[in-house]
């Protein structure tokens, strides 16, 4: 038996799989993949009033991926919690929601209330919402920001926070301020920013022109910043962007994830999510590792020994 | 409704126009589960290009076989138009909501623009056992691109055909063709069902209007998880409200329907 537990302090999982934050609203998909047989289920992100999301076309197919500007529709953090989170809260799966808005007082206003909900078992910050108040850039993108709404946030709430942001040249920095503002965890990486245009038209496949772009296309720089921040940081990490099998995840956690998120790959195959964790399994079994967290962060960095 | 995923069994796939092909595929859940207007979503190999799946008409049904018709438009289906017999394909469905069939008037008329004839050999199989007449209007570009006018016929219903260029039928949009019999028939109590382009639809919602018949229409959108997750597939309303193609349609009603939203 291997023993799949991720311990994160104040967050225990039972196997290290969820799905990505954005792809599973709430029950479409239990006909495949039981939210019990989760390490932890991630919420679409909730905001503190309900929105209506972006002007269609919000998907568009790309080469290994796809850009999506869905503009984080949901239904507000109070109805979430009488209507969505009753049906969530006698699932085994840990829940994880993740939460977004257009300022700090948002973010930490939501956590708080949140935090009152037995059913709720941790939280994950969208940080690749604007900051509206402050010029419009992203949360995520400026540590000092970032900082203050992470602190905001651990004000509010004792549950386990972990931190989603996305590729740029600050993540290091920002990663290192979500550390000392008391994140335990930082997810690695929300989509990158992409576009695509229909060349006929000159227009945009995009009704908000820009979108995200997620599914095996970003999972080298997804690996990247996993392997990067995990070792400069000694922050855990949670490995998301275009996994698709098993041995996506167990590349993610060689390279120092401590568990792993399925977003896009669930569109493509419903039932990944349980190959993935039979699969991570299996590779365990063969190699011999009796706990998951030996995987972690395993990475051979001795030099090629047939190479100068 | 038990909604299937996995392989199913390729039993035909035959070039039927000019780059449009039917598929016949084995599979019994969704064989008998389908409803007429629902949707398979297929992911057409293993390759990761490209990605996703794509969503297809249940075209018909025949024992434990659903059929689909599809054009080759792009890379999804070029793949699938080389998928040889016996091969499997992955799908997922029945999925979305269908054509409400409990609602008709006495008399329905089809009305097809091109791939939109997909959902109608199913649609007119579920009315055949019924009082009322239903009439089918089939549009194309082109005679070499018109499928299904023929296979709607051999159904034992009145089809009617127009081409853009004036190559088969009526010279000119099968809305036009519609408008003419409608009148020219005096036909009243009618509910148009109806697949097509966004234009056709259009014109369709305001015919409807002008005449004060029922309307439902199968609408298209790019889609990626197919169930109602991703919110993708988003089409406005006249409540002002986005809903999904996958999940609340993706057949609405036409006059709910916000064609500049």
């Amino acid at each position: 038996m291997v023993d799949l537990t991720v311990d994160f302090g104040r967050l225990v999982l039972r196997n290290p799989v969820m799905n990505a934050s954005g792809t599973y609203g709430g029950e479409e998909y239990v006909h495949h993949v039981p939210i019990d047989s989760l390490g932890a289920f991630v919420t679409k992100t909730v905001t503190r009033e309900p929105r209506q999301g972006n002007p269609p076309p919000r998907i568009y197919e790309t080469p290994c991926g796809m850009l999506n500007s869905i503009g984080l529709e949901n239904m507000g953090v109070r109805r979430f919690i009488s209507e969505l989170l009753p049906r969530l809260a006698s699932s085994e799966a840990k829940i994880i929601v993740s939460i977004g808005g257009n300022s700090v007082s948002e973010y930490s206003d939501v956590a708080g209330i949140l935090s009152d909900e037995e059913a709720v078992d941790g939280l994950e910050l969208n940080l690749s919402c604007p900051n509206v108040k402050e010029g419009g850039l992203q949360f995520g993108k400026e540590p000092k920001i970032a900082h203050r709404v992470v602190s905001a946030v651990r004000k509010a709430t004792s549950l386990f926070v972990t931190a989603k942001l996305s590729s740029h040249s600050d993540l290091p920095e920002v990663a290192r301020a979500c550390r000392d503002a008391g994140c335990d965890s930082v997810t690695l990486i929300n989509t990158l920013p992409g576009m695509a245009v229909d060349i006929v038209k000159r227009r945009s496949w995009l009704g908000n022109i820009t979108g995200g772009l997620s599914g095996p296309a970003i999972r080298p720089v997804a690996v990247y910043w996993v392997y990067r921040i995990t070792g400069e940081l000694k922050i855990p990490a949670i490995g998301v962007g275009g996994i698709m099998k098993s041995e996506d995840a167990v590349e993610f956690m060689i390279a120092g994830a401590s568990a792993i998120q399925i977003g896009t790959g669930n569109f493509v195959d419903p039932t990944a999510p349980l190959s993935v964790i039979d699969g991570i399994v299996s590779y365990c079994e063969r190699g011999r590792i009796d706990r998951l967290s030996d995987l972690v962060g395993s990475l051979n960095l001795e030099k090629f020994p047939d190479r100068n | 409704m038990n909604r299937f995923l996995g392989g199913c069994k390729v039993i035909r796939n035959d070039e039927i126009g000019q780059g449009i092909y039917l598929m016949e595929l084995e599979c019994e859940e969704i064989a008998v589960q389908a409803e007429p207007g629902q949707f398979v979503h297929i992911r057409v190999g293993d390759s990761l290009e490209p990605l996703l799946r794509r969503p297809f008409s249940v075209h018909d049904t025949e024992g434990a076989n659903f059929k689909v018709v599809y054009e080759v438009v792009g890379r999804g289906t070029k793949i699938l138009s080389k998928t040889g017999i016996g091969r499997e394909v992955d799908v997922l469905g029945p999925l979305g909501k269908g054509f409400r069939l409990d609602e008709i008037s006495e008399n329905v008329c089809i009305v097809a623009g091109g791939m939109g004839i997909a959902p109608f050999r199913l649609v007119v199989r579920r009315l055949e056992n019924r009082n009322g007449r239903v009439l089918a209007f089939v549009g194309a570009k082109d005679r070499r691109i018109m499928v299904g006018d023929s296979s709607l016929r051999s159904m034992g219903i009145e089809v009617f055909t127009a081409t853009e260029d004036g190559s088969l039928g009526f010279h000119g949009f099968v809305t036009d063709l519609l408008v003419k019999v409608l009148e020219r028939r005096r036909l009243k109590d009618v509910t148009l069902f109806a697949c097509g382009p966004k234009e056709m639809l259009k014109s369709l919602a305001q015919i409807a209007l002008e005449k004060k018949l029922k309307a439902e229409a199968s609408l298209e959108e790019f889609m990626a998880c197919g169930v109602g997750a991703c919110l993708g597939c988003a089409v406005k309303l006249q409540d002002g409200e986005y809903r999904m193609v996958c999940k609340d349609g993706p057949v609405f009603r036409l006059n709910e329907v916000v064609f500049d939203g």
